[in-house]
């Protein structure tokens, strides 16, 4: 499996000059734990809640973020992602696509998630679409 | 795969009423971020984390700071329940129990050593679909009279 299947796709990203305040109201208003910190369209950083937490309001995201970023690609294996992880000591993993563009994140609660409660695939809905039934035709 | 085959061992543990500048030694010596933290009858009374002791001041103990009460596990459950168990509490990590003795440690990085080195599988599962007000999950509504 590869975390082209599993990512969240709704990432949110943040500037470094941006200020600590506001990156705590973007995660709280999308009720998510980390942010990618771009500088221009480089990807330099990732703020967590846990940084967040220990930053003052008004110091700069380039100050609380966590850098360098440790990054994989949408076909990184489940396994790869792993150790990356624990060889990091990370909690997320940004995932860029072919062309190195930011298109999802996988962070260690998605893992513990597919650990616990496997991996349901979502062909149900595509069928569902593909099937449309309407009465009288 | 049950969880006392791939929980640290033996866990660190220390006492409630210790202070935090001893967690804090052991943790480096042992090069860990959590202990257990045994009170009365040496039962697990919660689980020290090196985040926690950031809050620590002159005077403050373990007790003072520990997350309680703590999120335990049986040494004898599977390592899904486990982590289950940390996603749902949010936790780093979860004492591993055996007849009410802490034998050991279950941490995130354990299972993600698990999945690292291929020993663990994802379960694929399909959802199972049926048409909208079709099949067995479906109640039609009681006829009127």
């Amino acid at each position: 499996m590869r975390l082209r299947d599993i990512m969240s796709e709704n990432v949110e990203i943040i500037g470094a000059d941006a200020i600590v305040d506001q990156a705590k109201e973007l995660l709280h208003r999308h009720d998510i734990r980390h942010l990618i910190v771009f500088e221009g369209s480089a990807m330099v950083g990732v703020l967590s809640e846990h940084d967040v937490r220990r930053a003052e309001g008004t110091s700069f995201v380039r100050a609380a973020m966590s850098a360098p970023v440790v990054s994989a690609t949408e076909a990184t294996t489940l396994r790869q992602a792993a150790n990356l992880m624990r060889g990091n000591h990370v909690s997320c993993l940004p995932v860029l696509d072919a062309s190195g563009r930011l298109t999802g994140i996988v962070t260690v609660a998605d893992m513990l998630d597919l650990i616990g409660n496997g991996v349901t695939r979502e062909r149900a809905d595509e069928h569902r679409k593909a099937v449309t039934y309407v009465p009288g035709r | 795969m049950r969880i006392d085959r791939i929980m640290t061992k033996p866990a660190q543990t220390i006492g409630a009423t210790a202070s935090t500048a001893e967690a804090e030694v052991l943790m480096e010596k042992a090069r860990i971020h959590h202990l257990v933290v045994l009170g009365r009858g040496r039962k697990v009374a919660g689980v020290l984390s090196a985040r926690d002791l950031r809050a620590a001041g002159p005077g403050t103990t373990v007790g003072d700071l520990m997350s309680s009460p703590a999120v335990t596990v049986s040494a004898a459950d599977d390592v899904q329940t486990g982590a289950r168990l940390l996603r749902r509490h949010g936790v780093g990590c979860l004492p591993v129990l055996d007849r009410g003795r802490v034998v050991g440690v279950l941490a995130t990085s354990d299972l993600l050593a698990l999945l690292g080195k291929g020993s663990l599988r994802v379960e694929q599962r399909a959802t199972r679909w049926t048409m909208p007000k079709r099949g067995p999950t479906h109640r039609p509504e009681p006829r009127r009279a």
